[in-house]
């Protein structure tokens, strides 16, 4: 072959072509090792012990209300379908419960992680888009036109409103005490101020002319609080909360929390009373509810899972250092054996 | 037309010895690595749904955000194994050719093979069970929603992958670095993107999860089970790893006559594929030569030949041990 082509097909002599970069190949020894899973086992119990305690010290009460029991005091509400059946949970506390309390309301066995369940709504009515008020999504079917009115919110996620109201009283000497719950502030800021808008119209009402409510709605979006505008439409904080999607088939839903001021600190010992209108039906399905009152700190709820999975894992940790260092030492030493 | 035609083109025949013994032996180790690395890291992020699908009906919904899954292979995990599929050496190159028998691992199918790749898919689906089912103990029965529980496997996911390609690595060179680090802040600066309020302001249909990362993001629980999920995840071949480097100390000066092999890990399944996967420690094959030549890491290090009889006591195994010293402080 000729020198010159020999030459200019000569590959480039740079250390990157030529795979001569400079490099690190890091030696590990056992006394880097063992001390490193000794030390990362310690934090983890560490962190674990934090939570464990954390978790420990969160108050939480919780009581079920669907009336599956012939002695519950809902059952009269669950077997009949009377709307706005109220009954009453009644409970004592023997010791104060530290606020601020929050008033959750749990269902079980209800799938809202399914897809079709998150699948059908749509995003732009939410936006408050009213070009999709007379021509909702496709996605949205069954609940997308009811006879020939199009529904507006479609969909399954905001038909399947929780409709069940809740109240606490107190009962001192005989009377009852209502304990005032506070709505603002319980779903997302961005929620609130991004995702979900209400039409631009003022009154809300006329941007709904044409539409008709979701099936299963008592009241139709703009009448969700009438006493205040920030909360209606579909912006009101318990939609919002509602179409806040769970993860899996057990879960929370904060409903309000407690922070009127003779109450801020925290629920006195005594009895109290939960009055609930029992609207939303789940025992078709074997759900569950439950009413939950809770106190959070820093990682939020009560979760021993946590704290317990780091136990064990820091624990784990140590005793592979352990017998690591068994090993080792066995290795080091075979005549010891 | 020959040269055309053909995958490799050689001008002379002294190229071949550089080509095959040290070229031809780093390509096999890579391609392998890598491969094997794609199923890992491709499994573990896929077989999580499987798992979310008993907590969800079976209806095929899915635990990620759509841009999750897009940028996932794109972005967040396909530079630092290109890194090392470009970079990765595990002995020098003048090491490579003054040891040729080390070209046997790749005669003999160490790096790749059946078993290989069934440990390696096997540690896939433990790695998604991990992933799956630590957060889900924690969002059981809890207030947190499902936006946050995907960001948090999220979260979760690209960090186990990470440093388990971490401690695969071990020719480090600036780019293997900036490659970690930028693919680390390209997964939080993509989330906070694709999640954030002009994109979704756009198109609220293609950017369905706005504001959960921002709220994810500063959410103690959140990073804590994130935490404790990687480490589980990656535990088993830290453990290994850990083994593999106590176990080849060469400190040790004694000679082994005793019948016990304390390199060899007799140990089950997916452990003893992972540590294959690390590195070239044929540990299954059980034979000297193989296991102590091509076990690295400490062996760089100027100490005198470890005796290492074991019942492959001919000169052969010592000539290559001092083989091996040799090359390993030229290197």
């Amino acid at each position: 072959m000729p020198k010159e082509q020999d030459l200019a097909n000569r590959p480039d002599n740079t250390a990157f072509t030529q795979q001569r970069l400079p490099a690190w190949q890091p030696i590990l020894s056992a006394g880097i090792v063992i001390p490193g899973f000794v030390l990362i086992g310690l934090a983890f119990i560490g962190i674990g012990v934090a939570l464990f305690l954390t978790s420990r010290s969160i108050q939480v009460q919780e009581f079920d209300y669907t009336g599956v029991d012939t002695t519950s005091s809902c059952y009269m509400c669950s077997s009949t379908n009377v709307p706005n059946c109220v009954c009453y949970v009644n409970f004592t506390l023997t010791t104060k419960f530290q606020g601020m309390v929050y008033f959750y309301y749990a269902l079980s066995n209800y799938f809202q992680s399914h897809r079709k369940f998150g699948a059908s709504r749509d995003y732009y009515q939410l936006s408050g888009d009213t070009t999709y008020f007379t021509a909702p999504l496709d996605v949205c079917i069954p609940f997308q036109y009811a006879n020939t009115t199009p529904i507006v919110p479609c969909g399954l996620s905001a038909n399947s409103l929780f409709n069940d109201t809740f109240k606490l009283y107190q009962i001192v000497n005989g009377t009852t005490k209502l304990v005032p719950f506070d709505g603002r502030g319980i779903a997302w800021w961005s929620d609130y101020n991004i995702k979900y808008q209400n039409p631009k119209v003022t009154p809300l009402k006329d941007a709904f002319k044409g539409t008709a409510k979701p099936v299963n709605w008592p009241k139709p979006a703009y009448e969700l609080d009438t006493t205040d505008p920030s909360n209606n439409g579909f912006v009101n904080q318990d939609f919002l909360v509602w179409m806040r999607r769970a993860a899996l088939p057990n879960f929370w839903k904060l409903y309000r929390r407690i922070t009127d001021p003779d109450y801020v600190g925290g629920l006195p010992a005594g009895n109290y009373s939960i009055e609930i209108t029992y609207n939303y039906p789940v025992i078709s399905f074997n759900g569950k509810k439950r009413v939950v009152l809770s106190n959070v700190s820093w990682m939020g709820g009560r979760n021993p899972f946590l704290g317990i999975a780091y136990l064990v894992v820091g624990s784990l940790c140590i005793v592979m250092s352990i017998v690591m260092l068994i090993v080792y030492a066995k290795f080091k030493f075979p005549d010891d054996v | 037309q020959a040269v055309l035609n053909a995958d490799y083109t050689l001008t002379q025949f002294r190229f071949l010895q550089r080509l095959l013994l040290v070229h031809g032996r780093w390509s096999y180790r890579r391609i392998a690595f890598f491969l094997r690395y794609f199923l890992y890291k491709t499994c573990s992020f896929a077989l999580v749904h499987i798992w979310f699908g008993f907590f969800n009906g079976f209806s095929a919904q899915s635990l990620y955000e759509n841009w999750f899954i897009v940028l996932y292979t794109v972005f967040y995990t396909a530079t630092p194994v290109e890194c090392l599929a470009i970079f990765e050496q595990d002995v020098s190159a003048q090491g490579s050719l003054s040891c040729p028998e080390l070209y046997k691992v790749g005669q003999r199918q160490e790096l790749f093979n059946p078993w290989l790749l069934t440990a390696t898919l096997l540690y896939a689906i433990y790695t998604s069970l991990v992933l799956f089912f630590m957060p889900l103990g924690v969002f059981h029965n809890s207030a947190l929603d499902y936006q946050t529980m995907a960001v948090t496997i999220n979260m979760a996911t690209v960090f186990s992958v990470t440093i388990e390609l971490v401690l695969l690595t071990r020719h480090w060179t600036k780019w293997n670095v900036v490659a970690v680090c930028v693919s680390l802040s390209m997964f939080f600066l993509c989330t906070l993107i694709t999640q954030s309020r002009k994109l979704f302001e756009m198109s609220p249909v293609d950017y369905y999860f706005p504001g959960v990362a921002q709220n994810a993001f500063c959410s103690p629980v959140v990073w804590l089970t994130a935490l404790l999920t990687t480490w589980t995840t990656v535990l088993p071949s830290f453990t290994v790893h850990a083994l593999n480097i106590i176990l080849t100390n060469p400190d040790k000066r004694k000679v082994h006559n005793t019948n016990d092999r304390p390199v060899e890990l007799q140990r089950s399944g997916f452990r003893r594929g992972a540590s294959q996967r690390r590195s070239s420690y044929a540990v299954s094959q059980g034979r000297g030569i193989g296991r102590l030549i091509t076990s690295e890491g400490s062996l760089r290090s100027t100490v005198p030949p470890v005796d290492r009889g074991g019942t492959t006591s001919d000169t052969a195994t010592l000539g290559m041990l001092n083989l091996r010293q040799r090359l390993e402080s030229d290197g």
